[in-house]
């Protein structure tokens, strides 16, 4: 193994455990936040499937979006869908055998970067012609979209521009998975960036505002059932309080 | 605070069987990487090599395919060093009994790498994928 590949093996090690460790303990802290209050956004569903099928729609299709600003939602939308084939195509560098649905979807992958990339580039350009959103813009919120960019870029060069060694590569990360570390990773300039800007991410991640991404399914006004009528909301601390009165 | 710490070392402990579970299905038995065949003869008069350096072979040899496809088909342009037909004489792959295997064996030396990195071919559809003709 070459020294650059300890390095960029060490990296990713590291970068998966802050990862894994990171966010388990974020959904674990937004799993114990209390939800004091009824306040699904209305009109709500009145059953418990009503709010899975609503969930769902807000997550795939980003309905509350869609309703609110149409082109917003086209670029955000065009954006995290074409993440979601992407990285999908990317399981083929994980599995042996390559999935069947991982090979089939192989070509529809590649030209959704096309879909992401635009779609990052309207939602930066958002942060920077619209007044009011500029206004409010932190720098990390620019910087977000430029690490995003500069990942699918990257990545876009290795797949359109200048190929890299895709075997080498993929002996080198299953050789990760399997604490194997006989495969060294190909020096690439290209592929080099674009590892390092995937750990990075990783490392931010459970730091970020990239966390609406497990959040939105605890949004209480999304995922809560109206039936305040039928059924009295009560928190657990509440109920404590509540049976205290009653002694 | 102190469950909150119980947590944390909770959640750490389950990491850690996770990361042990998923790498010690292979731990010993290493990445599986694909198993290629060597070249039966040489693209240079006695040196053992290929028509371009081999590092450049495994990152651009579709781009060179594609470029003399666009020669052969729309300039009429046929030269040898590029030809489909040149590297299956080469890079033929036989089984266990001697027999010549085809594309559609993980054997053969092309769809060894396509398949372990699911990139799907449709040279084969037309062309031979053995010596002397034959799927």
């Amino acid at each position: 193994m070459s020294f650059l590949s300890i390095l960029y093996a060490l990296l990713f090690y590291a970068a998966t455990i802050l990862l894994v460790v990171g966010l388990g303990r974020k959904i674990a802290q937004y799993a114990r936040t209390p939800a004091p209050l009824k306040i699904p956004t209305m009109p709500a569903p009145t059953t418990q499937t009503g709010v899975v099928i609503r969930v769902a729609t807000e997550v795939v299709f980003f309905r509350q979006l869609f309703k609110s600003n149409k082109w917003i939602w086209v670029f955000g939308w065009m954006f995290h869908m074409g993440l979601f084939l992407v990285l999908a195509r990317h399981l083929r560098y994980f599995t042996e055998p390559v999935w069947t649905w991982v090979v089939l979807i192989q070509p529809f992958g590649k030209y959704a970067s096309f879909a992401m990339v635009a779609g990052l580039a309207g939602l930066w350009a958002r942060r920077i012609l619209v007044e009011r959103i500029r206004y409010i813009s932190a720098p990390s919120d620019h910087l977000m979209l430029a690490l995003l960019l500069g990942i699918g870029l990257s990545g876009m060069g290795m797949t359109f521009v200048a190929h890299i060694d895709i075997v080498s590569l993929k002996a080198f990360l299953l050789g990760l998975m399997r604490f194997d570390w006989s495969h060294s990773l190909p020096s690439d300039a290209l592929l080099l960036i674009h590892l390092l800007l995937v750990a990075i991410l990783m490392i931010i991640f459970p730091i970020s505002k990239l966390l609406h991404a497990p959040g939105v399914f605890f949004s209480p006004t999304l995922n809560q059932v109206d039936n305040a009528r039928e059924k009295r909301h009560l928190a657990p601390w509440a109920a404590e309080l509540d049976a205290k009165r009653a002694e | 605070m102190r469950t909150s710490q119980r947590s944390n070392t909770l959640l750490g402990l389950a990491t850690v069987a996770v990361l042990l579970i998923s790498g010690s299905t292979a731990v010993f038995a290493g990445a599986p990487v694909p198993i290629l065949p060597e070249a039966v003869k040489s693209a240079v008069e006695g040196e053992r090599s290929c028509v371009r350096p081999a590092q450049e072979m495994r990152r651009s040899h579709m781009d060179d395919l594609k470029h003399q496809r666009d020669d052969t088909v729309h300039e009429g342009v046929r030269t040898k060093r590029f030809a489909l037909k040149e590297c299956i004489d080469c890079h033929v792959t036989n089984d266990a009994n001697g027999e010549k295997v085809s594309i559609k064996s993980r054997e053969h030396f092309c769809n060894a790498c396509h398949s372990y990195t699911g990139v799907t071919l449709d040279c084969w559809d037309c062309h031979a994928s053995q010596p002397g003709g034959g799927q």
